[in-house]
């Protein structure tokens, strides 16, 4: 639970962290259902129905960006303002 | 301190010791297309912040991306560039973590069925760098860090990138320099990405280890980041391999940990940026929003029909077909504009050679002392077609050297024509012996030595004469005639 909030960047307290973990565990419960799917034989594959989906490459016009800034927390000169975060970026 | 190489080994100042560096590259290129990988957003550099976003983009809830047909294409061109195999089904995965330049949360990428893997780039050494793999994803936003907080430009956000990894066969900083110089210009003749660097169009990344010469086994890698030239990426080898090994004999094993270091140009030094997140920490998973793809027969033979020939067949075949030096070779392929440039020319003017040095020492000269507005040769108005009519005049004779050359640089500074800027600099006038011979006479008269020098057999002494005439004439006589007639004067009177 503390290793899942740490990598979502979520500092929960001890409480939060108690009583978050059942929730998690009851959810992850559900999937296990699918583990008792018989697979026999079936192949694996990242995708269901459609294949091969593109679109050209033709400028579609982008949005205001205030209509998108004005949905975000903070705005500074056009930009989304977050908390400094320095040095974690991949 | 410094430290002595003995080829790729490297021997400690302080215990004589003899110590291997193994290096590999990350490099992320971006690929030449219109709009972002997965929305109709257009590419821009240098655009005002957020303006070129959309909901795709900045990961709004219920967005679905749709990929870019230009993307598969141009990606597949770069694996064939790159001599790497095609994978013929693929499909793209999530790489999940936090960070605010990262809207959705994850960034779509591709990671257990890469569209393509292998291939790789042959060095002059001999060495072949193999690459491991290649793969196709989206670039991240830009982030600015101020006292009030980190500000956030999305216009990156999706970009298409292909983030190519080497296996770790190189081991000195200058192969890494002398890789991506190649790889750049693979790319760049391949037409799938300017990997203009200061646009941030190339990126990479460092992993380098050091280890005992003649131990089996590699030590813990470190990654180096924040590489914006590269220049960059040599000396920061040049500073991170004494790093480890000072710290090896300092320490002993373990002293040196798996880490991301950041590179400082100014102090010219790594730091540590972070403890890397283990792979697992990712949780990739395939992207459920994009069906899987299908890389087709007639995609991969259409792209490869596309292809044109690269960089080291070029410098070979204008060694051994057009008989230039392999220096003239190297410069003329510097890029895609200069080498098609070149072969237009020279193609037209029929000869190679005088095209080669009219190109190096002065068209290119022209761009890199900024003497011209252009960003390469491609977009010079001095056509190719116009170069090798130069070439031919002077052939002629119509042309002296001199007049040749000044007249090439009146037309890159103007723009204009080359028989206009012919008549507006008077070149095309002729000089009638008589009036040659004339200033030619009152030369000698005003250097009456010259006459006794060239005599006693100095030649060289006719040089002083040469550029009073030049002068007279106004800068349009041929110095190859006024060599003539001032020998004749001389041997006339003797």
């Amino acid at each position: 639970m503390r290793e899942t909030a740490d990598l979502a960047r979520l500092d929960l307290s001890d409480e939060e962290c108690a009583r978050l973990e059942p929730e998690l565990d009851s959810i992850l419960e559900h999937f296990k259902a699918l583990s008792e799917l018989d697979l026999e034989g079936v192949e694996g594959t990242a995708s269901v129905g459609l294949q091969d989906v593109t679109r050209p490459d033709v400028p579609q016009g982008s949005m205001d960006p205030e209509t998108l800034l004005a949905r975000a927390p903070r705005e500074r000169d056009s930009h989304y303002q977050v908390p400094r975060a320095v040095g974690g970026s991949e | 301190m410094s430290w002595e190489r003995d080829g790729h080994v490297w021997i400690s100042p302080q215990t004589g010791a003899r110590w291997v560096p193994t290096i590999g590259l990350e490099v992320h290129a971006q690929l030449s297309t219109k709009t972002k990988l997965f929305c109709g957003c257009e590419v821009s550099f240098g655009a005002p912040p957020n303006t070129h976003t959309c909901p795709v983009c900045t990961g709004q809830p219920g967005a679905l991306p749709v990929l870019n047909e230009a993307v598969l294409e141009l990606a597949v061109r770069a694996a064939l560039a790159l001599g790497a195999d095609v994978a013929r089904e693929t499909h793209f995965d999530r790489k999940n973590y936090f960070y605010c330049d990262l809207p959705k949360n994850f960034q779509t990428s591709q990671y257990d069925h890469p569209f393509c893997s292998g291939g790789g780039i042959e060095l002059s050494s001999g060495v072949f760098v193999r690459l491991n793999r290649i793969h196709m994803e989206e670039d991240a936003g830009k982030t600015m860090h101020t006292e009030a907080g980190s500000l956030v430009d999305l216009n990156r956000a999706g970009v298409p990138l292909i983030e190519s990894v080497t296996e770790a066969d190189l081991s000195s900083p200058e192969d890494a320099y002398e890789y991506l110089t190649r790889f750049r210009e693979i790319l760049q003749f391949a037409g799938v990405s300017t990997a203009d660097m200061e646009k941030g169009e190339l990126r990479c990344d460092v992993n380098v280890s050091v280890r005992p010469e003649g131990e089996e086994g590699l030590r813990t890698k470190v990654e180096v980041k924040n590489l914006n030239s590269f220049r960059h990426v040599q000396s920061s080898l040049e500073h991170e391999i004494p790093r480890q090994v000072a710290a090896y004999e300092a320490e002993g094993a373990g002293a040196v940990v798996q880490e991301t270091r950041l590179w400082d140009p100014d102090r010219e030094e790594t730091r540590t940026m972070r403890v890397k997140e283990g792979e697992s920490d990712y949780r990739y998973f395939p992207c459920p929003d994009l069906p899987e793809l299908h890389l087709t027969e007639e995609l991969i033979e259409s792209q490869r029909a596309l292809l044109p020939e690269l960089p080291k067949e070029r410098r070979a075949r204008y060694q051994s077909e057009l008989g230039l030096s392999e220096y003239d070779a190297g410069v003329l392929t510097g890029s895609r504009a200069t080498a098609d440039y070149f072969e237009e020319a020279a193609e037209r003017s029929g000869d190679p050679k005088a095209t080669a040095n009219w190109v190096s020492n002065e068209l290119l000269r022209a761009l890199g002392a900024g003497e011209v507005k252009a960003a390469s040769l491609a977009e010079l108005s001095f056509r190719p077609s116009d170069l090798s009519l130069v070439i031919q005049k002077a052939a002629s004779g119509e042309l002296h050297s001199k007049g040749a050359r000044e007249l090439v640089r009146e037309c890159l500074r103007t723009g204009e024509g080359v028989e206009e800027t012919i008549q507006s600099l008077g070149l095309d006038e002729v000089i009638d012996d008589s009036q040659l011979e004339a200033w030619c006479e009152e030369a000698l008269e005003a250097n009456p030595r010259v006459r006794d020098e060239v005599l006693a057999g100095n030649a060289k002494a006719l040089g002083a004469c040469i550029g009073p005439v030049m002068k007279a004439s106004g800068g349009k006589a041929d110095p190859k005639r006024i060599t003539e007639v001032l020998k004749g004067l001389i041997e006339g009177s003797s």
